[in-house]
């Protein structure tokens, strides 16, 4: 048990070290100069570029580049936007709260909408309203978040007038439109896990053999069949809140929502580099953590995991 | 156990249902609330006007500024030494007085002596000083100001007394009145550009007709109005304090977020609505829609001339000729765009009507042209060939600025017998193939009241390592641009840019598409609204109706 966390643990820091790797490369694998890169197409003279490279301290060496900027990091210093000398890691503190408010309520609707449907549709197999549950769900999967975004605007709020349009705050009429567009698609693939992973639990002979005590039927499905069928939703949902943190970029713009997905829209198109680094740091330490977390989560669910 | 499946179906069902329910018994009132208020700001009037821009500013530091969504914001909180009237005249600002020396290195202001800023500092000529000083300091890495100080060689603003100031460059800067007009060269409070060093550009403190409250990263900039305001410029449609308490700029980067914004009175102005839902809108009776023209540099192609086949000026005016400027902005920008015909646009000082119209579409000419340079279709596939290679044109673009129209503008060509080939790119590739000379046409637009921006992009010192993407070398050209930046004749300075206008467009260097248009979608609540010099909203004389 506890060389598979060190184990487990190992492996993250050599993830974490290989990201930061990569992070500190963007800037040098953008095609040309990095200071053209910068500057655009706006016009200015040689020397200029010349002091602004010095300025941003790319005339070292390469590796001094890299540590100098791994020690600041560990140091929780990102450096400065390019563009408004706003330190780094304060917009991202300023903006993750609001990211995080987003990801929860979506994986929170997702998770409850999922397993009532994905239940029902396990537990009437073969009905209609299983083909039903199973080909809405599809199309849930299949529709773009943009486009489900809008068609929510124009329900909820032109017609309806019911929530605004723009998402300002974190109070419940504005968190609710691009909760709900972000956790739909997340509801239908939750149903469907939740039903394929139900089937399969349900038909297990210890679920006969439970039925065959004359165990009610709801401590069957809950106590039984539930505790196993949760095993790769727990994965699924560890994997899909670090997915929701970092992909929310889409629903933060559509709602103009403060958020660190549009951070790093408006960071990559005003090719502030620290920034987008900054963010893609930040982003890639929540998904190892996450990861991480899922998996020891795991191993106290399924002892078989923990012993190989 | 078949009837249990069943109740836990309906039980399932029961629970969505209800859940649902709950979920929308709860939703009315938590939202309502917010609706009175929305839909409030629409009708009646509580003197507060939220605008909806693409884009949020980076910095609101005039000295620092770059971007045309700063300058939104920049106008309402700041004044400038000098102000511009939308007919580009000049007229006093926070100077009642100005004068240059004969060689236009310096230049001396009386000011005004009735003049606070937001925080109480008294405005004297040690503020002139202090924010030129600081836009050509290292505390601004790049920006519009600095380039236009660092440019001409900005070397001390002399303070002679509390209220007389004279500003002084090594090299003649003959536009640096107008250029002090404008919000980049704006003055800030000295003592907010010492308190807040390098933060100043989220507390900035000028002595405009609004000052700032609030800066919400990714959401909204709050303004306020400054009671004590009472110098807005003489051409100003009133004088004293602004008429709105409060305006609130709204950052939605979507277009259609904008749009439905608007829809559901969040917003009562909504900048760059999409085209289809402006129209339809406004047709409607729901909104008011504005556009403005942009002076300068319109939405042009620089063709290079060095690179085959755009070497051949008949190469070039076929290009120009096959385009049917009025369609294709009919297509791609229905009412909201102009058709444009020569490389300044008609709102831009020192205009030249016979330049632009030099060239009106005509595919006949155009295939005359090519044929009398050689190019024949002779393995009819439609597209044009002289000796085994086919006039091809290479044209790098962004798809971020250009996708509107460069599918319809390759469509054009492609009909006139040209095979384009598109190479999308970042801004970072097109500079550098740019400055490698490597493509045929490249797109380009500039706004500027003044024509001053034809230098560096058609003189020949800036062909390397510049902006100079036609490549076209002409000393008579040269010369003309090189004179109209330091000449101060006015009418000798007109007469440059006539020639220059003229050479450029006879030598088929550019191909013309249309003009820059800003516009806006108004509630029919917003009262007085009009443009500045540069297209951007002048808020001082707005207000909103009961």
């Amino acid at each position: 048990m506890y060389s598979y966390l060190i184990r487990r643990f190992l492996t993250s820091i050599l993830v974490l070290f290989g990201v930061s790797v990569l992070v500190f490369s963007i800037i040098h694998l953008v095609p040309g100069d990095a200071v053209t890169a910068i500057l655009g197409r706006q016009k200015v003279s040689a020397e200029r570029v010349i002091e602004l490279r010095a300025q941003l301290g790319l005339n070292d060496p390469i590796p001094v580049q890299y540590g100098r900027y791994l020690s600041n990091a560990l140091r929780g210093d990102l450096g400065e936007s390019i563009r408004n000398y706003v330190p780094v890691s304060e917009a991202i503190a300023e903006q993750l709260p609001s990211t995080i408010a987003l990801a929860f309520s979506a994986l929170t609707i997702a998770l409850v909408l999922g397993f009532i449907l994905g239940l029902a549709a396990a537990l009437n197999y073969g009905s209609w309203f299983d083909t039903t549950i199973m080909g809405v769900s599809v199309s849930g999967m299949s529709v773009p978040t943009f486009w489900l975004g809008l068609l929510l605007i124009m329900l909820f709020s032109v017609r309806l007038k019911w929530f605004p349009s723009i998402s300002n705050s974190n109070s419940f009429s504005d968190l609710f439109l691009p909760a709900l567009t972000l956790a739909l698609p997340e509801s239908a693939v939750v149903a469907r896990m939740v039903r394929a992973s139900m089937l399969d639990v349900l038909g297990k002979e210890y679920v006969t053999v439970a039925r065959a005590k004359g165990l009610p039927e709801h401590g069957v499905v809950l106590k039984h069949a539930l505790r196993n069928a949760l095993i790769p939703i727990v994965t699924f949902v560890g994997l899909q809140m670090a997915y929701l943190l970092g992909g929310s970029a889409i629903v933060e713009t559509m709602f103009a929502r403060q958020g660190i997905g549009r951070l790093a829209v408006d960071a990559i198109s005003n090719r502030d580099y620290p920034m987008v680094q900054g963010v893609v740091l930040v982003v890639a330490v929540i998904y190892v953590v996450i990861n991480t977390f899922t998996d020891i989560t795991y191993t106290f669910l399924n002892p078989k995991i923990r012993l190989k | 156990m078949r009837m249990k499946t069943r109740a836990a179906f309906l039980l399932s069902l029961l629970i969505l249902v209800s859940l649902l329910l709950s979920a929308c018994g709860a939703a009315a009132p938590a939202a309502s609330p917010a609706l009175p208020e929305a839909s409030a700001a629409a009708t009646t009037s509580d003197g507060v006007l939220t605008i909806g821009l693409g884009s949020e500013p980076e910095t609101l530091d005039p000295g620092d500024a770059v971007y045309v969504q700063e300058q939104f914001v920049l106008i309402s909180l700041f004044d400038a030494l000098l102000s511009m009237a939308p007919d580009a005249t000049l007229h006093p600002g926070l100077a009642l007085s100005w004068a240059a020396n004969d060689e236009y290195t310096e230049f001396t202001f009386s000011l005004r002596e009735d003049v606070t800023f937001h925080d109480g500092t008294p405005f004297t000529a040690e503020a002139v000083k202090a924010s030129f000083d600081h836009i050509v300091s290292d505390a601004v890495l790049e920006s519009g100001g600095k380039t236009l100080l660092v440019d001409h060689q900005y070397t001390a603003t002399e303070v002679v007394d509390d209220y007389t100031a004279v500003v002084k460059f090594a090299a003649p800067y003959p536009t640096f009145l107008r250029d002090a007009a404008r919000q980049w060269l704006s003055i800030s409070s000295p003592t907010a550009l010492e308190t807040y060093g390098t933060e100043y550009g989220r507390n900035p403190v000028g002595t405009g007709p609004f000052r700032f409250v609030q800066w919400d990263a990714q959401s909204q900039v709050v303004l306020e109005r400054n009671p004590d305001y009472a110098w807005a410029p003489e051409f100003a449609s009133h004088q004293g304090p602004a008429l709105l308490d409060q305006v609130i700029f709204r950052f939605l980067p979507e277009a259609a977020t904008r749009v439905t914004a608007f829809e559901t009175g969040e917003i009562l102005v909504a900048s760059e609505p999409p085209a289809l839902d402006a129209i339809a809108l406004s047709e409607a009776g729901e909104g008011v829609l504005e556009t403005f023209a942009q002076p300068g540099i319109p939405a042009i192609m620089m063709i290079n001339t060095e690179k085959a086949p755009t070497d051949d000026v008949n190469v070039r005016k076929a290009m120009i000729l096959s385009l049917n400027q009025e369609e294709f902005v009919q297509t791609a920008f229905q009412q909201l765009g102009l058709p444009s015909y020569s490389v300044l646009s008609p709102t831009t000082w020192s205009f030249d009507e016979d330049a632009a119209n030099l060239y009106r579409h005509n595919a006949e000419e155009a295939a005359r042209l090519l044929a009398d340079s050689g190019w024949t279709d002779s393995d009819g596939d439609g597209i044009l060939d002289k000796d085994g290679e086919k006039l091809t044109i290479d044209y790098i673009t962004s798809p971020i600025w250009e996708e509107a129209f460069n599918e319809l503008l390759a469509g054009y060509l492609t009909q006139a017998g040209f095979d384009v080939q598109m190479r999308a790119m970042d801004d970072a590739g097109i500079a550098a193939e740019g400055a490698a000379g490597n493509y045929n046409m490249l797109y380009i637009y500039w706004t500027r009241a003044d024509p001053s921006p034809l230098r560096i992009l058609f003189h020949s010192d800036n062909i390397d390592g510049g902006a100079a993407y036609t490549r076209f070398r002409n000393a008579e050209l040269d010369s003309a641009l090189a004179d109209g930046d330091t000449q101060t004749d006015e009418a000798a300075r007109e007469q440059d840019y006539v020639t220059a206008q003229r050479i450029i467009m006879e030598n088929a260097l550019v191909l013309p598409m249309f003009t820059v248009n800003t516009s806006y979608l108004n509630a029919p609540a917003v009262q007085n609204f009009s443009f500045d010099v540069e297209g951007y909203p002048w808020i001082y004389d707005i207000a909103v109706s009961q």
